[in-house]
């Protein structure tokens, strides 16, 4: 009996003792959230939708929670990535979060060596909760969009699973009883009958499509479509990177995305910015959007909208070789001369923690943790949606830029293409054209990627999704019987 | 006797003269050039060093964002900036802006000014709201042309849909988009040329008119023989003044066009920037901003030379 006492003594002081000797080590562990009160950080984002609706909002939280200040400077893109170029270039150390797409100008500034290594932040747990659980809990398509350089470092944290997808008015498709394109012969089928002059004054009163239409801007909105031809930015000769925007498949896209915005777009196609476009959608005038997932937050905007409950998104159709969601994630970055990198990483493990990114996806924000697409309280604004963001997610490969040191040049090249097929829409233009603009193309990367290895994109990286998935968002809005 | 030794003579210092007159005697003969330093430090730090910095970027192969030490490159920027197309283009489109821009507004200044140059009831109301496109911020105005030159909502389709003409692709059509921007510059700059003109015409002498009142002459005449001829001096003025705006016209074009379609509306100094900016190619970029320079410096010589003549006249 007493050696039972003991026994049981004993092995609770040992208990205790342990528990004593772990407690230094669980309190090594947590955070100190508090660590950087008083510090303001600067910040450059991109304008997008969910700036006010989300990271607005949070910087005051965080800001509450830990006492950092983060000063955001929101620019529309172009000018945003410009003014981050020009402060790294001059190496600015007040510089210290900024917001960009690995996909565009990630490769560049690994290259240049202006991002910071992130892996010690993250395996330090002083600095990176013990929940934290990057990359498990990251989908696959934003991973694969992280690297874009072999051999990259861990640079940046993903955390927008964004998705360039088709939004549709389902109210038109019933009322014309449309079929719901699953592939490319469909959805032109669909926008021709969705193209409809009540009037018969010759001008559509609403159009069957609209996407991107001018020069650089193309190139997000019209990647799917090329690579769902069978087309890509550029190939592999002889262990060599050259364009491929000249080959048949390439050529077969341009003809196919210039059609739809000649036929079925409205003319404002080539003037507009992705947010007019979303606004014309947003007002009733076109009955598809080929544009980022999030503008839904728009069309479902009570105040903002004439289309509210009358809209989802389903999956851009599959082409000849297959589907290929657009991923073109965002990440946090921090650059290698801020002074405050410490408190930098703060701001981004906090931001995309589990609870905060669950706010931001229950706001129409497709984020990149898979954990909060699986969380109750996630109710995508449509059924149709949420499976379409969640399979772009997860089959989605960052496939929106040509992925190139000249980025810029990249761009506007491919753009050049997309104004002669749009304007002219003849084949042999078009193919003269992309034969000229590749030429381009090759000429920046002999000067401009000598002795680099980009990884680019290639299919391999995101598992191909199977055709059987392509309708799953259709049917999740039962919209699969239409046009029957 | 030279100027300094007069100088000398009117402000001799004493022998033993104290540590402080000596002083106040140095001050006094040199306070000329002690006022003008803090000019020349200040022309010195914010024109000379930037332009003088980009001469020298000029000559390298500086890239903005690799992070790479610039290499020297002698000329060799100024040479292959002539094989861009690109750049051929937009020196095009600058001439072709500035000098059909400036004609516009030349000939609707003038004829404004000729109006406002009279007397009418709500002379002054109208001259207030005929000047608003001028001290309007450009962007912002530009933005609403952005709108209304739009193919489908924008109120210019809408108009020329209600007079049954067809619509047009205004800025999205490569033919049409330098007309469109010139549309907007001649709207928004005639007003500044009206308020030249007009400070022109209201300094003119009286007499020629009154002489030609009593001969009899034509209001065509009097214009064509005494108006115009007497305002060669303003109007030369006020297109050196114009000219220099049309020319390095940005604002404007940046926030309709960016350029587009196809480069068919990028001016010499947005193909400065997207070079500087975009690409990150300093180097070709400030090549491009010398010759720039040196385009505006030439085109300010002949009309200033022109004026001169017309003063010397």
């Amino acid at each position: 009996m007493l050696n039972k006492k003991t026994t049981i003594a004993r092995t609770g002081l040992s208990l205790l003792i342990l528990l004593a000797l772990a407690a230094p080590v669980t309190l090594a562990a947590e955070i100190d959230w508090r660590k950087h009160e008083g510090t303001t950080l600067n910040a450059i984002f991109l304008t997008a939708a969910y700036i006010d609706a989300w990271f607005r909002p949070m910087a005051k939280r965080f800001q509450k929670e830990t006492g950092i200040r983060v000063k955001m400077v929101v620019l529309q893109a172009g000018q945003a990535r410009k003014k981050q170029d020009i402060m790294l270039g001059g190496k600015d150390d007040t510089l210290d979060v900024i917001h960009l797409q690995m996909d565009n100008r990630g490769g560049k500034l690994t290259v240049a060596g202006h991002l910071e290594d992130l892996q010690p932040y993250l395996d330090d747990p002083s600095k990176t909760p013990a929940g934290y659980n990057y990359p498990q809990d990251w989908l696959g398509g934003c991973l694969n969009t992280a690297k874009v350089i072999k051999g990259q470092p861990l640079n940046n944290i993903v955390w927008s699973a964004q998705a360039q997808l088709l939004h549709i008015r389902t109210d038109l498709f019933k009322k014309y009883n449309v079929k719901v394109p699953t592939n490319l012969q469909e959805l032109e089928a669909a926008a021709k009958k969705l193209t409809i002059d009540e009037d018969g004054d010759g001008k559509p009163e609403i159009y069957g499509f609209l996407s991107r239409g001018r020069d650089r801007l193309i190139t997000a909105s019209f990647a799917t479509y090329l690579w769902n031809h069978g087309g890509s930015w550029f190939k592999t000769v002889n262990g060599k990177k050259v364009s491929n925007v000249n080959s048949k498949e390439s050529v077969d896209a341009f003809m196919y995305y210039a059609n739809l915005i000649r036929k079925y777009a409205p003319p404002a196609a080539l003037n507009n910015r992705p947010p007019a476009n979303a606004a014309l959608f947003a007002a009733g005038k076109t009955a598809m959007l080929s544009e980022l997932n999030y503008w839904i937050a728009l069309s479902e905007d009570k105040r903002r909208s004439r289309v509210v409950g009358k809209t989802t998104t389903i999956l851009v159709p599959r082409g000849p070789a297959g589907s290929h969601p657009n991923l073109p994630t965002m990440s946090f970055a921090i650059p290698k001369y801020s002074r405050k990198k410490d408190a930098a990483w703060m701001y981004i493990v906090w931001m995309t923690q589990q609870h905060i990114m669950q706010l931001g996806q229950n706001n129409s924000v497709p984020v990149c943790r898979r954990s909060v697409w699986l969380d109750k309280s996630f109710t995508p604004p449509t059924p149709g949606w949420g499976e379409s963001a969640r399979l772009a997610a997860e089959y989605g490969i960052a496939i929106a830029k040509p992925q190139a040191i000249a980025i810029g040049q990249m761009r506007d090249a491919a753009g050049e293409v997309m104004n002669v097929a749009v304007r002219t829409g003849d084949r042999a233009a078009v193919q003269a054209e992309a034969d000229k603009q590749a030429a381009v193309m090759n000429a920046l990367i002999e000067k401009t990627e000598v002795g680099m290895n980009f990884r680019g994109v290639r299919p391999a990286d995101a598992k191909l999704m199977p055709e059987s998935e392509q309708i799953v968002p259709i049917k999740a809005d039962g919209l699969e019987r239409l046009g029957r | 006797m030279t100027e300094k030794a007069a100088t000398h003579q009117l402000h001799p210092v004493a022998a033993g003269a104290s540590a402080k007159d000596r002083l106040l005697t140095w001050l006094d003969f040199n306070l000329a050039v002690i006022f003008n330093v803090p000019t020349v430090v200040l022309l010195a730090g914010l024109v000379a060093f930037p332009t003088g910095l980009v001469i020298w970027t000029s000559l390298t192969d500086w890239q903005l964002v690799l992070n790479k030490d610039p290499n020297f490159v002698g000329i060799s920027n100024y040479v292959t900036i002539w094989q861009e197309e690109r750049w051929l283009g937009g020196i095009f489109n600058t001439f072709y802006y500035a000098i059909v821009s400036l004609t516009g507004q030349l000939v609707l200044g003038m004829a404004t000014a000729l109006l406002f140059n009279r007397n009418f009831a709500g002379k002054s109301f109208y001259r207030s709201i005929w000047m608003m496109p001028m001290i309007s911020m450009s962007v912002a105005i530009s933005l609403v042309w952005a709108i209304m030159f739009n193919t489908t909502y924008g109120m210019l389709n809408f108009l020329l849909s209600g007079l049954g003409l067809p619509e047009l692709a205004w800025t999205a059509d490569p033919l049409l988009v330098m007309p469109s921007l010139i549309l907007v510059g001649i709207w928004q700059w005639t007003p500044f040329m009206t308020l030249l003109l007009l400070a022109g015409l209201q300094s003119l002498p009286t007499d020629p008119f009154e002489a030609a009142k009593i001969d009899g002459a034509s209001k065509w005449r009097v214009l064509i023989h005494i108006t115009l001829p007497l305002m060669q001096g303003h109007i030369l003025v006020a297109l050196i003044l114009r000219s220099i705006f049309a020319v390095k016209e940005f604002d404007t074009i940046m926030a309709i066009t960016e350029g587009g379609p196809n480069y068919a509306s990028e001016t010499m100094n947005m193909n400065i920037y997207f070079n500087a900016f975009e690409y990150g190619y300093m180097g070709v970029s400030s090549a491009k901003g010398v010759i720039f320079f040196a385009f505006i410096l030439l085109i300010q010589l002949v009309l200033i030379k022109l004026r001169r003549r017309q003063w010397s006249h």
